[in-house]
């Protein structure tokens, strides 16, 4: 029997759910391989039987928790998909701030009627079996990762930063360029994408295990950056992380 | 070996001349640097280049490798080889020097490297004498000029070049041109370039050289300053792949999604990364960077001296020239014999 394959969103964009769309050819071969139960981005059925379910988006409100539970006793495994998921993403930038005030900033007059709680990601609420960080996720590594389970084997995100596979492409650091770039913390598997096409990395995929936090700093600070900005920079993606609560 | 004068005319020569046999590898501008790429015409070449982004080796092991195609279903593997003729241009006495390391660990004690070989067999290597950059040391470690391992040399003459055979092949493709026989005195401008090359290396071991930096080395193992290092390096890897003596790689498999076909697949690893001592069970042989780097230098300076009679460090700088927090083989080695 074909494996039943879910997608749920949380607090998104759905970015990521367009990445998996966006797959197309590639999309119509997989789906030979698995049944898509439930996929709002894609279709309108939905069922409560299934046994991968994507999550894509992070948790910001107490009727979010029910509804993962819900998710992980359905689904044999959880696999969160994007920044958002995987470490909250650009949502988690909030709760650097005072609750009520970043709500009253963001929603104005009717911030009564929006009860969020402090972003957090999935693997906060409920255990997840795999990540697949991004923003948005890496279709190819998407890919990669449904092929490893579809076969049974353990999917593999690497363990080494950006600037790994930004060499492998040949590229001319941003560095060199008089840019600054998080390549060299941040956890590889993109491609070097942002580094390949002109800019500098912002750590959509989060940081590396270890990162060397204070020497990146110091490399941003010599670069040009305020200590407060490279403090911010870190921040866009990264705030989830220990090193960067700090 | 007879050397021959080319002129910029004859240099043009040359190249379409090898562009008819050879996919030609040459140093380009890329952005604000250079890069060795495959040039469609002669005047994409850059004889002035500085060094570059890679070395001339990922045309011979390239970043990423298919070694062979395999199916599921059928339990068979077919290798995969790729030996289109390369003519490396342009390459500077270090590197050339380099691709000699490489030729000796992907060959030596009957362990073959089949993959590298097909490549090698077919290729040509032309080298180009240097002028010294911000970042290189090649006179600490003995690779400031190239006795052998090419097959042509160009060393700067006056407006010309003064060209040497290294092998057969570069004699007849030298003949082929018509080149002229070169005169006593361009010998002597080739001479001289060379004079001055090595005078303007600034950047140099003080107290040790070449023979001696293994014993430094040696002596060295419990310093402080590795520990310093560790408050520093990234363990980003980039010193690892841009170096062009560093030959470690991964192997991953890779399947399409009918689930049956697949591929495997070589890419470049390096020991600065946190995964390259990990082992099955988690133990971690070099868990700290300053271990990782301490393994690095040693890598280059002393482990495999024995077995290349040389250093394996041919001091093109771009591992600094890499590294964002310029962490640099002479300083190193410069702290360490203070
Ligand atoms: S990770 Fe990025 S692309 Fe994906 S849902 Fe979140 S904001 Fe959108
Ligand atoms: S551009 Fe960024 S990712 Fe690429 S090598 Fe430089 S620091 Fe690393
Ligand atoms: S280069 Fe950095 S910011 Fe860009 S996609 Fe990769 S991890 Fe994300
Ligand atoms: S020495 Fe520099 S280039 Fe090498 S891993 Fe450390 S930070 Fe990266
Ligand atoms: S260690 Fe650095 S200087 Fe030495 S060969 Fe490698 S990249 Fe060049």
């Amino acid at each position: 029997m074909k494996p039943r394959v879910a997608f749920f969103d949380f607090a998104s964009c759905e970015g990521c759910q367009l990445a998996v769309i966006n797959l197309e050819n590639e999309l119509l071969d997989l789906v030979s391989h698995i049944d898509i139960v439930n996929f709002r981005e894609a279709m309108t059925e939905a069922s409560d039987d299934y046994d991968i379910a994507f999550i894509e988006g992070s948790v910001t409100r107490e009727a979010d928790i029910p509804r993962l539970k819900k998710i992980r006793e359905n689904a044999k495994l959880v696999v969160p998909i994007g920044a958002c998921a995987c470490t909250g993403g650009v949502n988690f930038r909030k709760n650097f701030y005072e609750l009520g005030e970043i709500r009253n900033y963001v929603y104005g007059e009717s911030a009564k009627y929006f009860d969020t709680f402090a972003t957090r990601p999935v693997k906060a609420v409920i255990p997840v079996d795999f990540e697949i960080p991004g923003c948005p996720i890496n279709p190819k590594e998407f890919l990669s990762v449904v092929k490893s389970l579809l076969i049974g084997r353990k999917p593999e995100i690497p363990n080494h930063p950006v600037c790994v596979e930004c060499k492998l492409a040949g590229n001319v650091c941003m560095y060199d360029k008089g840019e600054v770039c998080l390549g060299a913390v941040t956890r590889a598997g993109c491609g070097a994408w942002c580094p390949s096409n002109g800019s500098g990395c912002e750590g959509c995929r989060g940081l590396v295990d270890e990162p060397n936090k204070n020497s990146e700093k110091e490399v941003l600070t010599k670069a040009g950056l305020t200590v407060e900005d490279a403090v911010q920079k870190f921040r866009i993606f990264a705030g989830y992380f220990e090193e960067v609560k700090k | 070996m007879q050397g021959f004068l080319l002129t910029k005319e004859n240099i043009k020569g040359l190249v379409s001349e090898l562009m008819k046999s050879y996919r030609v590898v040459a140093p380009v501008k890329k952005e604000t640097r250079f890069d060795f790429c495959e040039i469609e015409k002669f005047e994409d070449i850059r004889m002035d280049y500085d060094t570059t982004i890679l070395p001339p080796k990922k045309h011979l092991s390239p970043p990423v490798e298919t070694l062979l195609k395999f199916k599921r279903s059928e339990n068979k593997a077919e290798p995969v080889f790729d030996n289109t003729p390369v003519a490396l241009f342009g390459l500077h006495p270090c590197d050339i020097k380099a691709i000699r390391h490489l030729d000796q660990a992907f060959s030596e004690n009957n362990n073959y490297d089949r993959h590298y070989l097909a490549k090698r067999e077919k290729s040509l290597i032309i080298g180009l004498e240097c002028q010294p950059y911000d970042y290189c040391f090649c006179s600490s470690v003995g690779s400031t000029f190239a006795k052998d391992g090419f097959d042509i040399m160009l060393t700067p003459a006056g407006d010309s070049y003064f060209a040497e055979a290294g092998s057969k092949k570069g004699e007849e493709i030298l003949k082929s041109i018509q080149a002229k026989p070169a005169q006593e005195s361009d010998a002597k401008k080739a001479e001289q370039f060379r004079a001055e090359k090595e005078k303007k290396i600034v950047r140099k071991f003080n107290k040790v050289n070449a023979s001696t930096v293994k014993e430094l080395m040696e002596k060295t193992w419990d310093h402080k300053h590795w520990k310093e290092l560790e408050e520093r390096c990234l363990a980003c890897g980039s010193c690892n792949l841009v170096c062009p003596t560093c030959f470690c790689f991964d192997v991953q498999d890779d399947v399409s999604l009918n689930l049956n076909d697949g591929e495997r697949k070589r890419l470049w690893d390096g020991c600065m990364l946190v995964d390259f001592a990990k082992v099955a069970g988690g133990e971690n042989f070099r868990e700290h960077r300053s271990q990782r780097i301490r393994h690095r230098i040693n890598r280059k300076m002393n482990y495999l001296y024995d077995r290349f009679n040389s250093p394996t460090c041919v001091g093109c700088g771009r591992c600094v020239r890499a590294c964002t927090v310029k962490i640099d083989p002479v300083e190193i080695v410069n702290e360490l014999s203070k």
